[in-house]
This record gives C-alpha cells, sequence and structure tokens, in this order.
C-alpha cells in the first residue's frame, strides 16, 4: 500500500472528526506557538540591549559609579555613594594616559519644570561640557553648554524634544526662561532625539544642565553620581580600569582589604550580564513550552486510544480487506503524527501573526527563530509518532473477528 | 479444480467449564459458479465456518484449500493479501466508515492492492450496483438497503473469486432484502462464486445448493430444487 495514500486518508479523517482533531491539536499548538514567540521576542529584547550597549558604550569606555556597586549577578551594595568627587576624575584625566576625556555625571531625578503657565516633569541631568562627545549625543538646535558655564555654574538648561513638546507647543524654546523647581534657567539647545532606553525611560524628556549647577544651585552637595570616561581605543581596557582603581584608592585612602567605594562597568562586563539575564529566554522558557508539547502529547495518546476503542469497526473491516497488520499500525501511527505535524505548522504561523501584531503595536520587536521554531515542530512531530505508536499497536494486533462482531 | 476444499477441519474452544466444538469434522468442497446457502440455528457453527472461508480464522485440524492453495501454511501478510485479492465481504452491519462518501468506501479494499486507479474501478462497482448517482453521499444519508449495496460494491471491487455474505439482509426490511439476494443472483449468474450464511430458511432458497449446520457438523448438504428468483419475487410484490 503507498504511503501518499495512507497519508491522504489521515487528513482526511482529521477533518472528519474535527473536535476530537482540535483537542488533539490544541497542546502542539499552544507549546509550538509558546516556543516561537518566546523565543522571537527574547532574541529581539536581546539584540536590543545588546545594540544599546554599543551605543552607551561606543568606542572604548568605562562607566565609573560611586558605591561600591554590585558584585557581577550578586546583590547591589550601596555603600556610602558621597565620596566620588569631581577633582576625582580631574585626576583621572590628568594621571591615566590612556584617558581621552571624562564626564561628570549627577543629577535630581524627576523635577518639576515650568514655563509661563504650562508645568511638566522631566529628569535633570548635571554632565560635563564633554558630554556631547563623550555620550555622541549633543544639541542640534542651539548649543550645548562649554566649559565656562561649567565652571561658572550658569544656569543654562539643553532640553529634550519631549519637553520641548510639553512645555513649548509651537514656540521657539532657545533663549526662554523656564523654572526648575524654585531656579530659573535659561534654555539655550535643543537635544538631539534618542528614544526610549532599555529600562523604558524617556531620554527624549530630559533636561541637561553643567553638573556644577546641580551640584551648587540643585542639590547643595560637593559629589557626582557617576562619570564616563573615554579610553584610547588602541589601549588596554582592563589595564586602564586597574590604573582608574588604584589611582582611587589612593585618593580615596582606602586601607588595603577595604571594599571599594566606586565601581566600574566596561562594555565586556555588561556583554556578560546580558548573555546571563537570557539564559531565562535561552533556556527556561524553551524548556516549559517543550513541556506543554509533551503534555500535548499526553492527550494525543488518550484520545488515539479512545479513537482506536470507538473504531474497532473499521479496524476490523480493513483487516477482513486486506490491510497487513502493519498497514493499520502505520494508519494510526502518521494519523496521530499528522495531527501534531500539522498543528506545529499552524503554530508556527500563529506565532508569526502574534508578533506581527506585538510589533505593529511597538511592544516589542523581534527576530524569527527558525532555527528553533523547526526544531519544535520536528519535536512536535516526534511526539506524535510516539504518541500514536501504542495506540497504533493495539489497532494492529485486534482480532478482526472480534473486531467486526 | 474445486474454488473452496475444505477436508476434515476442527474448531474447538472453551467455553467457561465446556469444550464447545464449533467445527467438527467439516468436509465441504464448492465449485466455482456456485451460489450456497449455509443454513443454521444461532451457536451452529456457520459464522466459524464462513470466518475460516474468509481467512480470517484457522482450523484447529484438517485444511483449507482455496483456489487450489493451501492456506494453512501462509503467513498473517501472505493472508491479508490473499483476503484482498480472492474474497469479497458483505456483513450484516455494512461496516461503512462513517462520514464517509460511498466512493471513498468503495475504494477501501483498493488502497490494500497494487492498483494504481481507485476512483476507475469503485465507480464502475457502484453503478454495478445501481448506486452511481449515491457515489458523494455519505452512509448516514443513505437507506440500510443503500448502505448494504455500497457495501456489495465494495466487495466486488477487487473482482474477487469468492463473496461471502453474513446475514446480508438481517437488519433490512423484507423488500430491500429481496434487493440485494437480487443482486447477489444476478452476480452469481455472471460467475461469481457466493457463499450466503443465513438462518432463514426461505432466503436459503434462493441460492443453488443448500447446506445445513447443526452443532458443528454438516446435516444436510443438497441442491435447491425449488429455486425463488429475487428479482421476480420483488416485481410481484411491486405489484401488489
Amino acid at each position: 500500500m503507498k504511503t501518499s495514500r495512507v497519508i491522504g486518508s489521515s487528513l482526511r479523517t482529521m477533518g472528519r472528526n474535527k473536535l476530537r482533531t482540535f483537542f488533539m491539536m490544541l497542546g502542539t499548538l499552544i507549546g509550538v506557538t509558546a516556543l516561537t514567540v518566546v523565543m522571537a521576542l527574547g532574541r529581539g529584547t536581546q539584540d536590543a540591549v545588546l545594540r544599546e550597549i554599543e551605543r552607551m558604550f561606543s568606542g572604548s569606555s568605562i562607566i565609573l559609579n560611586a558605591g561600591s556597586g554590585m558584585r557581577e549577578g550578586g546583590p547591589r551594595e550601596s555603600g556610602p555613594t558621597t565620596t566620588l568627587v569631581p577633582d576625582d576624575i580631574d585626576a583621572i584625566e590628568a594621571e591615566v594616559p590612556a584617558v581621552l576625556m571624562a564626564d561628570r555625571l549627577q543629577g535630581t531625578g524627576m523635577s518639576e519644570v515650568v514655563f509661563q503657565g504650562n508645568a511638566a516633569d522631566a529628569r535633570v541631568y548635571g554632565h560635563a561640557e564633554t558630554s556631547p562627545e563623550v555620550w555622541n549625543r549633543g544639541a542640534n538646535r542651539g548649543s550645548y553648554f562649554t566649559d565656562e558655564d561649567v565652571a561658572a555654574s550658569a544656569r543654562v538648561a539643553v532640553i529634550g524634544t519631549a519637553v520641548v513638546r510639553t512645555l513649548f507647543g509651537d514656540i521657539d524654546p532657545i533663549g526662554q526662561q523656564i523654572r526648575i523647581g524654585t531656579v530659573p534657567f535659561e534654555v539655550i539647545g535643543v537635544l538631539v532625539p534618542y528614544g526610549i532606553d532599555p529600562h523604558g525611560n524617556d531620554k527624549d524628556n530630559e533636561i541637561h544642565v553643567p553638573y556644577t549647577t546641580v551640584l551648587r544651585r540643585l542639590r547643595n552637595v560637593d559629589y557626582i553620581a557617576a562619570s564616563k570616561i573615554l579610553v584610547d581605543p588602541d589601549a588596554d581596557l582592563d589595564a586602564t580600569v586597574l590604573a582608574i582603581e588604584e589611582l582611587l584608592r589612593a585618593r580615596h585612602r582606602l586601607a588595603p582589604g577595604e571594599p571599594n567605594d566606586f565601581h566600574m562597568i566596561t562594555p565586556t562586563q555588561v556583554r556578560g550580564m546580558v548573555a546571563a539575564s537570557n539564559q531565562t529566554f535561552g533556556v527556561f522558557l524553551p524548556i516549559v513550552a517543550l513541556i506543554s508539547i509533551i503534555a500535548g502529547g499526553v492527550v494525543v495518546a488518550n484520545l488515539m486510544l479512545l479513537s482506536v476503542n470507538e473504531r474497532r469497526s473499521e479496524i476490523g473491516l480493513r483487516k477482513a480487506i486486506g490491510a497487513r497488520t502493519r498497514d493499520v499500525w502505520w494508519q494510526f501511527v502518521l494519523e496521530s503524527t499528522a495531527i501534531t505535524t500539522v498543528s506545529g505548522v499552524l503554530a508556527i504561523g500563529l506565532g508569526i501573526l502574534i508578533l506581527q501584531f506585538v510589533r505593529l503595536h511597538g511592544v516589542a520587536d523581534f527576530i524569527f527563530p527558525w532555527p528553533v521554531t523547526l526544531m519544535g515542530l520536528g519535536i512536535a512531530a516526534v511526539v506524535g509518532l510516539v504518541a500514536g505508536a501504542l495506540p497504533a499497536r493495539r489497532a494492529a494486533q485486534m482480532d478482526p473477528i472480534e473486531a467486526l462482531r | 479444480m474445486s474454488m473452496i476444499e475444505v477436508d476434515g477441519a476442527c474448531k474447538r474452544y472453551q467455553k467457561e467449564d465446556n469444550l464447545v466444538h464449533a467445527l467438527d469434522d467439516v468436509s465441504l468442497t464448492i465449485e466455482r459458479g456456485e451460489f450456497v446457502a449455509v443454513l443454521g440455528p444461532s451457536g451452529s457453527g456457520k459464522s466459524t465456518l464462513l470466518n475460516m472461508l474468509g481467512l480470517l480464522d484457522r482450523p484447529d485440524q484438517g485444511t483449507y484449500r482455496l483456489d487450489g492453495r493451501d492456506v494453512s501454511t501462509f503467513s498473517a501478510d501472505e493472508l491479508a493479501a490473499f483476503r484482498n485479492r480472492k474474497i469479497g465481504f458483505v456483513f450484516q452491519s455494512f461496516h461503512l466508515l462513517p462520514k464517509t462518501p460511498a466512493i471513498e468506501n468503495v475504494e477501501l479494499p483498493l488502497i490494500y492492492s497494487d492498483r494504481s486507479n481507485l476512483s476507475g474501478p469503485a465507480m464502475k462497482a457502484l453503478n454495478r450496483v445501481g448506486l452511481a448517482d449515491r457515489s458523494s453521499h455519505v452512509p448516514s444519508e443513505l437507506s440500510g438497503g443503500q448502505q448494504q449495496r455500497v457495501a456489495i460494491a465494495r466487495a466486488l471491487v477487487n473482482e474477487p473469486d469468492v463473496i461471502l455474505a453474513d446475514e446480508p439482509t438481517g437488519n433490512l426490511d423484507s423488500e430491500s432484502g429481496l434487493a440485494i439476494l437480487a443482486i447477489l443472483q444476478e452476480l452469481n449468474a455472471e460467475g461469481a462464486t457466493i457463499v450466503l450464511v443465513t438462518h432463514d430458511a426461505e432466503l436459503a432458497r434462493m441460492a443453488s445448493r443448500r447446506v445445513e449446520i447443526v452443532d458443528g457438523r454438516i446435516t444436510h448438504d443438497e441442491t435447491v430444487t425449488d429455486r425463488r428468483d429475487a428479482g421476480a419475487t420483488l416485481a410481484t410484490l411491486a405489484e401488489v
């Protein structure tokens, strides 16, 4: 008997028993769909984060944060965050030869900003005049503040496009007076649009002011929160990190064995952390999806057994008219395999639909994981084959005389 | 060479404490082109005989030659292939696949043959039983008599040597039953060998030979002298 005929008749049987087929398909359908969607979004998110890291660390750079910070994968330990001062950064620029330049950061978090009658909440960050070069983001209208503004703690602000929209509408913001909290500032520039960062913060709803202004006029402190240090691309990054560490430990008079009161993040480290967090996507969730496919296989096996009992008369008849034992076996195995395979194919289609929906609504981007999805389809087919084997054996071994009675 | 040659066939099985002789030293020869009615009360062993003739069961003792071949040495696969080529079954309860069009039901034996054209012979067989216009109907859309005619078409489709009919009219009203017998008589007139198992003595008069079986033994074996024509009886019935 020809295999193509058996496959054809299996597919017709599926069509004639729609409800049974539907329940048999459900587990595999959910499993393969979940696998597809989870892997696609996981890869998409990972890629977005990696792109963001490239943007953040463009070239060769180090982020220096106040406080002992996190140990790799461990808990975040705050420690004192008041010990990193602008003089430290001056010393790094002066004494570590591989360092090209550095920014200095201190912020106020969300602050109320007022222009004439309009008020809005925006994140206010203090930066050094090096910021446009260090972060590769400056002003595209007006201008960024200068070293003189920083030296004078000038009350000047460069504002993001979202702030422009909410506060000014159609009015040209350059030269206008705004208030941050109670302190008046003059708007001198508009930041290049950036979008949303991986933490979900709108980087266009930011205001940059000289960090000295944040220290003296807005917060009345003498320490900074962080620095981004640009390093000569030809220099050894790890050696530079060690040199900075040594310099800061000496400047902060830390005794041997005493933990750092600062910490540094390099692009290599961040990539490692991203890879670790993606273990969730890469391993755990696919296992959950696989369990769903296998649970679906158990349902298929049970319903196939029911189906074999229900179709005794058909089995007896087929044997009477010349079906061999293995013909009957193949018929039922192919039926269950066809069911899980077809539902796997439907699942891929459903997955693509869901992903397109997600993309259209801008929730997340994805990269379609063909290898994993095709593997899921293959597993679904194998599960169908295995699930059908036992019921098929029962059918094949049925005594036709008993079955026809 | 005879179509069917059974020699000294015995079939026993244990039922509770009793050893039941379903077949007790049965010998039966049927020539090509005969129409044999096997008559007997239920439990007489006639179904066991039919299963054996249909290669679904083997005798414990004795030999069975079908078309000159001793089938007792055949493997299960060889028996299946032989059933497919040599035998057409017609059952009391039709055994059509539900939700499946008549034409596909008729094609079923061809699936297990090495024939490549399925619908041609199936359509021809449906035409032979007068149901060419019902080929796409599913069993639930057909009357009992029509369903049994589809089953006969299925038995015919592979052009078997023997048609084995087990109480084919048992689930039908007398008129539909007569129509079925008329078809079997026509097929027989065209040369088919037919074995009809029944407990109805009136029905047995449609055959050319009558074999009675009681308690696993053949008690009578005679030519039917007052043979009835099912087609003519049906015509008379229609006039009344």
